[in-house]
């Protein structure tokens, strides 16, 4: 019969606590970056010449049929096999998590500007907004707007995907779960605390998401 | 090239195990997703309270966390489970979870009329879902379902993290042996493209099959 | 049993309550419909008319008062102490004496004109597939959509649309026949081939009751005109009468909305 004992799991608890906000911190990091990239492939996407056009697209198909778990390991031990080897692990995955979440971003931003309806932009080039001031004051400010429900949704998902940085010894919460267990064999305790850590903090994610979207998000 | 024609087999062996995962998860894992999109859509409040739970419980926690929970804890609990069946039962659970959104969504997007309408000639519960609900709600479904197949695909890869030999497994064996990174994991996400398009492409010849709607 | 000795009313309603939370949609209603007679139903929106309607075929469900149709009991059945709800095979078999006619005509979109009025031949009056195509396709001629037997509602206008709504209703060969705005969401040009439809049905002696901001076709087809306003029915009575002689402030009020239709 298993001894329930839980004490190890709450003396480590500060271990779970430090992985589970490197895992936000990492998730944040690779949103940005990623909506970086996915903003410039958008646009491109949306109104580059042919070939850009077309780069765009095998990198969004590219990347959204392969496994995350396959781009870690490209970027940490492909990497420094073919050259390129400075990147740490921390670094590797945060670097793969944003080429991850970039092809999927670029997809919610090309919806997202092409749902800016076509009298707002009117409008701009009715007042004399020239291409790059209606882009950066039309375009984009009500873009946001419209995708700001995938982009939390997007959010919540980066930060499950965390877990798989325990892959490469990432020190994050599912690490630390790891850790925990082969110190101590505390299976089911460690596993069902770091399950509701996870829940917890989507849970949370999500709520202040509802929150920003009652403020921000536009139905047209 | 001697290399990849050597480590072929491996390959393959790994292929098919990954297939072999990605069909087990999605057979019985869709089966569940079934009986839980029609809980949440048609059940009595305890089976759809149920369902909700299942659900918004599995959408907060990673695939990976699962997988492990089962793979050392099943024997924890006494229970013995192959590194195999507990990526399989895990994965299943999260696919299930899926489909049943999937299902509900597909079906709550049916306008109200059409259940009126079917009311109005008199059709029983199980008719008015057979022949008006069932067949408009395949359309919206069958694209969301096949982006859950192209995720249980992806997702199992996760296995190899618990050392089952599947694709992933195979080629990671294979670029810590002969150094030839770039090669085996274009090698590797050529193949996983490969299987995920099709499978969209499959899909979308599907759709156009049921779309009228 | 719920059979009610009243002979020759094809509905009767007594006192029907339906509330909404604490909102009461229907505050008591009473109406008696004979066989043949056209009632028409008007009033301001938010006045209880569509309510009625779908409490009668059940798609609503009622707190208090009783509905009979061709004498019996709607929905519910004589409990221990009140209303006690039917199982939906048999709510579904009733539904099949009642004919219903949608403002947003609700085809079913995945099946042609012809399947759409066949559907509740076949899987509710279980009639054999060739008896269903003939007296479907024979119902389909009669509201004018001859050439358009095999059509998706997609490439059907909205007249015709709802034309094939109204034969898949009255091909089931109903007791009675409801129709809740059923040209409100039409174009004006669309507008008359739905009414000649609905009046040369009245003609042939079908009982209707009619939801309706078509004066003209209340004053000229409906041989009675009930009037509701905020749940109740306020007055009732022969087209001629409720126009040219309007009694209550409400429906004075109420009319004066409408130009004098030549």
């Amino acid at each position: 019969m298993y001894q329930f004992n839980w004490r190890p799991v709450f003396d480590n608890f500060d271990l779970l606590l430090k992985g589970l906000l490197l895992g936000i911190g990492i998730a944040v990091l690779a949103l940005a970056i990623g909506s970086l990239l996915g903003l410039i492939a958008a646009f491109g996407r949306a109104s580059g010449p042919r070939p850009v056009r077309m780069l765009v697209a095998a990198y969004v198909e590219g990347v959204r049929n392969i496994p995350l778990l396959l781009i870690i390991y490209f970027v940490y031990f492909g990497l420094p096999l073919i050259g390129i080897g400075v990147l740490d692990n921390l670094w590797s995955f945060v670097f793969a998590l944003a080429i991850y979440s970039g092809a999927y971003l670029t997809e919610i931003f090309r919806a997202g500007i092409e749902a800016v309806g076509k009298g707002h932009i009117e409008a701009g080039k009715a007042i004399g907004l020239n291409r790059w001031q209606r882009i950066r004051f039309v375009t984009i400010p009500l873009m946001f707007r419209i995708v700001l429900p995938s982009l939390g949704k997007t959010f919540i998902a980066l930060f499950k995907d965390t877990s798989l940085a325990s892959a490469i010894a990432v020190p994050e919460l599912t690490y630390g779960a790891i850790r925990i267990n082969v110190n101590t064999w505390r299976v089911i305790e460690v596993y069902v605390v770091v399950g509701l850590l996870y829940l917890a903090t989507c849970y949370a994610i999500a709520s202040a998401l509802r929150l920003l979207e009652r403020r921000f998000a536009m139905i047209r | 090239m001697d290399v990849v024609i050597a480590s072929g087999p491996l390959i393959l062996r790994g292929l098919l195990i990954t297939l072999e995962v990605s069909v087990a998860v999605l057979l019985l894992g869709t089966l569940i997703g079934i009986a839980g999109g029609l809980s949440l859509l048609y059940g009595g409040q305890p089976l759809r309270l149920i369902a909700r739970v299942y659900v918004d419980t599995l959408r907060g926690i990673p695939q990976l966390v699962l997988i492990f929970a089962i793979f050392y804890g099943f024997p924890a609990l006494g229970l013995q489970v192959s590194a195999i069946v507990a990526g399989i039962l895990a994965l299943r659970v999260f696919c299930g979870a899926h489909v049943s959104e999937v299902i509900r969504g597909g079906v709550g997007s049916i306008p109200r009329g059409q259940m009126d309408a079917a009311q109005g000639i008199g059709l029983t519960f199980a008719q008015r879902l057979r022949y008006v609900i069932f067949p408009q709600a395949l359309g919206r479904i069958l694209p969301a379902w096949v982006n859950t197949a192209v995720e249980v695909v992806k997702a199992s890869s996760l296995v190899s993290l618990v050392s089952v030999v599947d694709l992933m497994m195979a080629i990671q064996q294979i670029v810590g042996r002969t150094r030839e990174a770039l090669l085996f994991y274009a090698v590797a996400a050529l193949l996983y493209f490969v299987i995920n398009y099709t499978i969209s492409v499959i899909g979308v010849r599907l759709e156009k099959r049921y779309a009228c709607t | 049993m719920n059979e009610m000795p009243v002979t020759g009313k094809v509905v009767v309603i007594e006192g029907l309550v339906k509330r909404f939370g604490a909102l009461d949609i229907l505050s008591g209603v009473d109406l008696q419909v004979s066989k043949g007679e056209v009632v028409v139903i008007v009033g301001p929106s938010g006045s209880g008319k569509t309510t009625l309607l779908r409490c009668i075929n059940f798609l609503e469900e009622y707190q208090d008062g009783r509905i009979y149709v061709d004498g019996r009991l709607v929905g519910y059945r004589e409990g221990g102490d009140g209303l006690v709800r039917l199982p939906d095979r048999v709510i579904a078999g009733m539904r099949a004496d009642v004919g219903m006619v949608f403002q947003s005509f609700n085809l079913f979109p995945h099946m042609t004109a012809l399947e759409n009025v066949m559907l509740g031949l076949t899987r509710v009056r279980k009639l054999p597939p060739a008896e269903a195509r003939e007296r479907a396709t024979s119902w389909l001629e009669r509201v004018g959509l001859q050439d358009k037997l095999q059509a998706h509602p997609a490439q059907l206008s909205g007249g015709q649309q709802q034309r094939v709504a109204i034969a898949r209703a009255v091909a089931m060969e109903p007791k009675v026949m409801l129709f809740d705005e059923a040209t409100s969401a039409l174009d004006p040009e669309l507008v008359g081939e739905v009414l000649g439809v609905m009046e040369n049905l009245a003609r042939s002696g079908m009982t209707m009751l009619v939801v309706t901001h078509e004066m003209r076709f209340a004053r000229e087809v409906g041989h009675r005109i009930v009037f509701m306003d905020k749940g109740a029915i306020v007055e009732q009575g022969a087209p001629m009468q409720i126009f040219e002689q309007p009694q209550s402030e409400r429906l004075k009020a109420f009319l004066g909305h409408f130009a004098k239709t030549s």
